[in-house]
């Protein structure tokens, strides 16, 4: 069941109308059901696996919240280990490695399949809880369904946003409330996700030719170019919109999610890309791996190079290996490791980064930013690491081989995309509309609506979010 | 309920005032306008300003005629005769003219359009034409018939009309897309616009739009420069595959007493006759022959015009297979002529 489906609106109404008559406890047990429904409808063993998960778990968080920290080390072992199996069976070097280590192994059965979907979502939130129960921030919950429903809740399952359990355990453990505010809220965030989604990620990447990055070579330069910032701004729209859907999906259940993005094209240096883009997987990682190793080499009194160098490179490189087990995908993670090493050392030399107001220098570092970050996107989805190199090669050739009329396309569609995130960088950035006057929010949402039925057609990808390959 | 909703979210007076509620309402309102708009702008002249509503089809010359096929209708009432084929009926039989040749030799004012399709093979010949006989009940159809209707070449368009639901919804296919496509110009200008909306399309919906006039009809001007070698056999296997041959027989068999089929060779280059299909033999022998034989058992007409082509100048035709607008008058004329001729007057009134 696909999140942008008429199936799923039907099953989406009736969650919530039900939902709203039932009593707290007993609605997240009828969370933890559709949930379940909804996450089945994928396939069954995608939900033995997480009920595994979530079993396993539970009873881990209960050892140590008691204070059998020993069980810490084997918890993060077994799920970290079972996602980076899982990840690599799943990659492109999955079946030489089966075909490798079990004789019989004939390929005939796709690997891909081997990686249940949301399971590199659910499965950090795991990890996130036990050691947050070892660290005494969280008591971990006795309640079985509770901690069930922070793993297999349905609108952020396929792909997040990755939840800590200090945010969302407490707020299924109460009642929750929604009232007019909330309601205009949270559908105006599921209008502006579908309008991400479906008009301007969707359109961008139906323009976009499908072997840009398997054969770069085929396409001048600035062909390429543009193909990239379409990809860029298409793979935001796509995520962005997705994550505003489900936002506002589960704010009308009362239940606030994270925020994975915030203007990430108008970061002015590269760390504070990465507390615009992803922020649910970036700060996670942040707290629960480029701290951790920081705090280590500290303590460990390693050079002051290593200390400032290796984690941000450590934390990338896993950030590479979570999107992908694959070479270009770590050279992908590899680069931001680089630019954020590049960011601490301009730091130590005391050019702190702009922050607000318009001038030059401003404008240029944003610049430089942008630039950098979008040439990052090639790795990220280069067939491979020659393919990747070669986005950059041939000689310089302005040659255009499409019309006119499809730039102005692609222009509107990213200004369409830059007028959005220039309302939030203004506005309240979580729903900008809110401070609109009446008439205007009338208006808009008459207009969002008929753009989004007539504009739904052929082009829009009405299948899935980039993301949940993931 | 009360313990999740707060109060005034579900106080119904005044949820009306809420900008949730009057945006619904405005968007409705919109939409309304939207849809009462397209149907006035469709259903009247005015619709001949804009790009036709589509079938969905992925073809605008079949969008087109189908459009102003249905504008004729609305202002002059069912066609007398159906002009069906390939680019040899489309740019060959001009209807304004058999209207006016036919009425100066009978008196009786008959309507026509051409329905003709470039690249129509009798891989959805059948079905096309079954359409539009049960939606537009013409009382007569003239099938342009030459022997590219029957080589194993799958034109891209006969792809696209054998999966087109609006053919599909008149062959017994009942789905709420049949019922947008027959009920709604609304829905169909929205099909217009999400294939205006793929760039790709729009220099080929504008190429297509404006081939056609409002009676069907694509005339072709002048003379096309590669005629190819006129030496050359061309299709020289040619054969009719039983497929093409079930669909010719489709056609055939529409013919009845509210319907009669009439099917007219294509007039083509004289001298390209020795060479045809391999040689003037093989032609009779590969093509008219077969065809005679199907139509003369069920009594169904079939016009032969290879002594009308020797009578039609060089400069008239376009390459050798069609005729440019002054080679259209002549054929034009001469079916008219036939017409008045062999089929009763009755039958067309």
């Amino acid at each position: 069941m696909e999140i942008i489906s008429l199936s799923f609106l039907i099953f989406a109404v009736i969650v919530l109308a039900v939902y709203y008559l039932l009593s707290q406890r007993a609605q997240n047990f009828w969370l933890l059901l559709v949930s379940y429904v909804f996450y089945l409808s994928f396939g069954w063993q995608y939900g033995m696996v997480l009920a595994g998960a979530t079993l396993v778990n539970y009873w881990l968080a209960i050892q140590i919240g008691k204070g059998k920290k020993a069980w810490l080390v084997p918890g993060i072992l077994v799920n970290a280990g079972s996602f980076g199996i899982m990840k690599l069976i799943a990659g492109p070097y999955g079946p030489g490695l089966l075909g490798h280590f079990l004789l019989n192994w004939d390929g005939a059965l796709s690997t891909r399949i081997l990686l249940p979907i949301g399971f590199s979502f659910y499965i950090l939130q795991a990890i996130s809880y036990l050691i947050d129960v070892s660290r005494r921030q969280i008591t971990p919950t006795e309640n079985l369904v509770d901690f069930a429903l922070y793993l297999a809740y349905f609108p952020k399952l396929l792909a997040g946003p990755i939840e800590r359990a200090r945010d969302f355990l407490p707020q299924i453990e109460k009642g929750r409330i929604v009232n007019n505010t909330a309601a205009g809220r949270n559908i105006g965030l599921i209008v502006i996700g579908l309008l991400r989604k479906v008009i301007i990620a969707d359109h961008l990447n139906y323009l976009r030719p499908i072997d840009i990055f398997t054969h770069p070579l085929e396409y001048s330069i600035l062909e390429r170019l543009i193909w990239l910032l379409v990809f860029a701004f298409g793979l935001y729209n796509d995520f962005a919109g997705y994550t505003s859907i489900v936002r506002g999906l589960s704010g009308l259940m009362g239940i606030e999610l994270a925020s994975n993005f915030s203007q990430p094209f108008f970061a002015h240096s590269f760390s504070d890309f990465w507390n615009r883009w992803h922020t649910s997987l970036s700060h996670w990682l942040r707290d629960y791996t480029f701290y951790p190793t920081r705090r280590w080499l500290l303590k460990h009194r390693a050079p002051d190079l290593v200390t400032m160098a290796f984690p941000p490179l450590i934390t990338m490189l896993v950030s590479g290996y979570w999107h992908g087990a694959y070479i270009t995908m770590l050279l992908w993670g590899c680069l931001h490791g680089f630019y954020l090493i590049l960011d601490q050392l301009l730091k130590l030399e005391g050019r702190t980064a702009p922050t607000a107001g318009f001038s030059l220098r401003n404008s240029l570092t944003w610049l430089l930013v942008f630039i950098l970050v979008t040439a990052t996107w090639v790795p990220f989805s280069a067939s491979s690491t020659l393919t990747a190199l070669d986005f950059f090669r041939g000689p310089i050739s302005a040659h255009l081989n499409f019309p006119a009329i499809t730039l102005i396309d692609l222009s509107l569609l990213v200004i369409f995309s830059l007028w959005t995130d220039w309302q939030e960088y203004r506005n309240e950035p979580d729903a900008f509309f809110l401070g609109w006057k009446q008439a205007t929010k009338i208006w808009a949402l008459a207009g969002a609506l008929l753009l989004l039925l007539l504009l739904a057609g052929k082009m829009s990808n009405l299948s899935g979010f980039v993301y949940q390959g993931f | 309920m009360s313990k999740i909703i707060a109060p005034e979210t579900l106080d119904l007076k005044n949820i009306q005032k809420t900008p949730l509620a009057k945006g619904l309402l405005t968007f409705a309102a919109l939409l309304i306008g939207l849809v009462l708009l397209a149907e006035i702008i469709a259903r009247t002249p005015i619709g001949y300003f804009f790009p036709p509503p589509s079938t969905g089809a992925d073809n605008f010359v079949f969008d087109s005629k189908t459009y102003y096929l249905e504008q004729q209708i609305r202002q002059k009432g069912s066609p007398t005769c159906l002009i069906v084929g390939s680019s040899v009926a489309n740019d060959g039989l001009d209807p304004d003219m058999i209207e006016q040749a036919y009425e100066q030799q009978t008196g009786l004012e008959i309507q026509c359009f051409n329905f003709g399709m470039p690249a129509l093979t009798m891989d959805s010949a059948g079905n096309m034409t079954t359409a539009l006989k049960r939606r537009y009940h013409p009382k007569l159809i003239l099938y342009v018939l030459t022997a590219r209707d029957f080589i194993s070449r799958q034109g891209e368009f006969s792809e696209q009309l054998r999966n087109a639901a609006w053919i599909e919804c008149d062959l017994g296919a009942f789905s709420t897309q049949c019922w947008a496509l027959n009920n709604s110009y609304s829905y169909r200008y929205s099909l217009t616009l999400n294939y205006w909306l793929v760039p790709g399309n729009r220099q080929k919906m504008i190429n297509e739009y404006q081939l056609v006039s409002h009676n069907g009809f694509s005339p072709l001007d002048g003379r096309r420069d590669d005629w190819g070698d006129l030496e050359k056999i061309i299709w020289p296997d040619f054969s009719m595959p039983k497929k093409r041959l079930e669909e010719f027989q489709q056609i055939a068999n529409l013919n009845s007493s509210e319907t009669t089929i009439i099917f007219v060779e294509a007039p083509f280059y004289p001298p390209l006759l020795p060479n045809y299909l391999g040689s003037e033999a093989e032609y009779e022998e590969k093509f008219i022959n077969p065809i005679q034989e199907i139509l003369a058992g069920q009594g169904i007409q079939f016009w032969e015009t290879r002594t009308l082509s020797q009578q039609i100048p060089d400069p008239y035709w376009w390459d050798r297979l069609h005729l440019n607008a002054d080679g259209v008058e002549i054929f034009s004329i001469w079916a008219a002529t036939q017409i008045a001729d062999q089929i009763p007057m009755d039958t067309l009134k």
